[in-house]
């Protein structure tokens, strides 16, 4: 079944923004981004500590496309077509680094510096004259950086990177993610589009859904949304100062036991505390908060003393920004939850050019103590995400996206009807892809 | 069958869920997923007689699952009241169960 180029785009329905479901499933509709968008956009390819070392090379894939990233100095970090200019060959895969600062085909051994520029076309005198070093240099791929993440554009005529940024280097300053670096980096392989997954983070409308374990101890209607530039956010406007649950569980605050919220805020964040803030908290759970504070008061000064003793610098920044958390979705794949000091951030990539096959990468990040050793970063794959407990709120977002896949493909599905207010973000996503798609 | 703390007292028939039976009563019980067995918001806490209800089902076993590795609830017998079905007297813990207080009497807007 082939769609019409009418079935592909947003419509308005009594007044709200309708996205069709081959938008997610359609092969013409995924080829088109491959065509138009991916070519185009400013896109994380990596993690400048991912190539620490002059001549570290990685290799990015996104579809069937491969870039190479190199460090050609301590200072730069370049992006090469991963293609010779030969006959083709790709010149590397994973990562690793290249030996004798050079890189060198596989092939009929052509040769080339960390710039790109040309060593070495064997034989040369065979060529015609006219044969010039550019015409045999690597095929150039823009970079851009920010915040410790390397970005790669794959065409020359594309807006600059400050402008495709906007207002997102100013908006996340103080989360300093140049500091942050890798405490675990994992892929992947999910049965869904790579939408459907940037959408499984993109809201926080569903936890009465999927997460209504949650609700409990966690008031999930709290978020603003917020549309920078072609990037969104969604957060909390201010920190928590009471512990209550979701008012969807229409409580007042006699109805529930705060021993039980606190016990289950101080599960969900367990891996903060030290020994000693455990006995602290231990203490607040049997003795109550001393007078003339409440309980999240305590619990919240706890949480901030474990982040200090972690190493974590908060100069300059006020309790309320420590500790209220957002979402952060830089267009178009790369997207979740930061708070100060730590960031759990989420890409995702079409796999191949399959439109129901998403890779997944899954990173932890968390500012590096200063002068602290960092180990290397340990990438782990999997091809089936069944393989491994995720914890209980990942499981039920990961176990989500094939049935949202599923339901997708029905003929009798009519397209998403988005909630305006709360799945804003998911809306403008779409209507930035339409802009590359169009423009 | 008696609720604490707030000391409401249920009569539930056979073969009815506690919750459905506070529900007929004229009580709200706290819930995300209405009864099904899901969102754990209505579970309740036993303080003895675990005997007193019908051994859990497998939707309430999966259920009652997601307690583990929440601290608060270690060594604390735990049921879902829109699953669990009693067979004799006995006290519970829940918090938020109250009666639902009659709707004010909707006036038509004045006229202008
Ligand atoms: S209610 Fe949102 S997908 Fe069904
Ligand atoms: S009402 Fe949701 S689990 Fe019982
Ligand atoms: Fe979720």
């Amino acid at each position: 079944m082939t769609s019409s180029k009418d079935d592909l785009s947003v419509r308005e329905q009594s007044g709200m923004a309708v996205v069709p479901g081959a938008r997610y499933t359609s092969q013409a509709f995924f080829d088109l981004e491959m065509d138009r968008l991916w070519p185009r956009v400013w896109q994380v390819a990596c993690r400048e500590e991912e190539v620490p070392q002059a001549g570290d090379f990685l290799e990015y894939i996104i579809g069937d496309q491969s870039i190479l990233v190199v460090r050609s100095d301590a200072e730069t970090i370049r992006a090469f077509f991963n293609a010779c200019p030969h006959r083709g060959t790709r010149l590397a895969s994973g990562t690793g680094s290249f030996m004798t600062s050079e890189i060198r085909c596989r092939y009929h051994a052509w040769r080339w510096n960390l710039d790109g520029e040309t060593v070495e076309v064997v034989d040369r005198h065979d060529f015609p004259t006219g044969l010039c070093d550019d015409d045999v240099r690597l095929g150039e791929v823009k970079v851009g950086r920010w915040g410790g993440f390397v970005f790669v554009n794959m065409d020359p005529g594309c807006e600059p990177f400050e402008s495709f940024l906007g207002a997102i280097p100013e908006v996340f300053a103080s989360y300093r993610f140049e500091d942050m670096r890798f405490r675990s980096y994992r892929t992947i392989v999910f049965e869904c589009n790579w939408k459907t997954a940037v959408d499984a983070f993109n809201e926080g409308y569903h936890p009465q859904g999927l997460h209504p374990q949650m609700l409990t101890w966690y008031d999930d209607t709290r978020f603003v949304y917020a549309q920078a530039g072609r990037h969104s956010l969604y957060g909390e406007e201010h920190a928590r100062q009471e512990m209550g649950p979701s008012p969807r569980l229409g409580l007042s605050p006699e109805d529930y036991d705060e021993a039980e919220l606190l016990a289950d805020r101080i599960d969900a964040v367990s891996g903060l505390f030290s020994r000693s803030d455990r006995r602290l908290l231990e203490e607040l759970q049997r003795n109550g908060p001393p007078a003339g504070k409440t309980t999240i008061e305590v619990f919240n000064e706890i949480r901030i003393r474990a982040m200090r003793d972690r190493g974590y610098d908060l100069t300059g920044l006020t309790d309320d920004q420590i500790l209220r958390n957002g979402t952060m979705h830089i267009f178009p794949n790369l997207l979740g939850p930061i708070v100060h000091g730590n960031a759990t951030l989420y890409r995702a990539r079409p796999n191949g050019l399959d439109p129901d096959s998403t890779l997944l990468d899954y990173w932890a990040l968390e500012w590096a103590p200063e002068g602290a050793e960092v180990p290397p970063v340990e990438r782990k794959f999997y091809e089936d995400w069944t393989t491994k407990d995720w914890g209980l709120i990942n499981n039920q977002d990961f176990g989500n996206l094939v049935e949202v896949t599923r339901g997708m493909k029905s003929r009798g599905y009519r397209g998403a009807l988005l909630n305006p207010v709360q799945e804003a973000n998911i809306i403008h996503h779409h209507r930035v892809i339409d802009q590359y798609l169009a423009g | 069958m008696r609720v604490e703390p707030t000391g409401v007292s249920l009569a539930v028939r056979r073969g009815e869920t506690l919750m459905a039976a506070a529900e007929r009563l004229g009580y709200r019980w706290p819930t995300i997923c209405h009864g099904q067995a899901v969102c754990t918001a209505c579970h309740v806490v036993l303080t003895r007689d675990t005997e007193a209800f019908e051994p859990a089902g497998p939707r309430e076993q999966a259920a009652l699952r997601l307690f583990e590795g929440r601290s608060y609830f270690d060594g604390k017998i735990v049921r879902l009241a829109c699953q669990a079905r009693p067979v004799a007297d006995t006290t519970v813990t829940k918090r938020g169960v109250r009666a639902i207080e009659p709707r004010p009497e909707r006036r038509s807007p004045p006229d202008r």
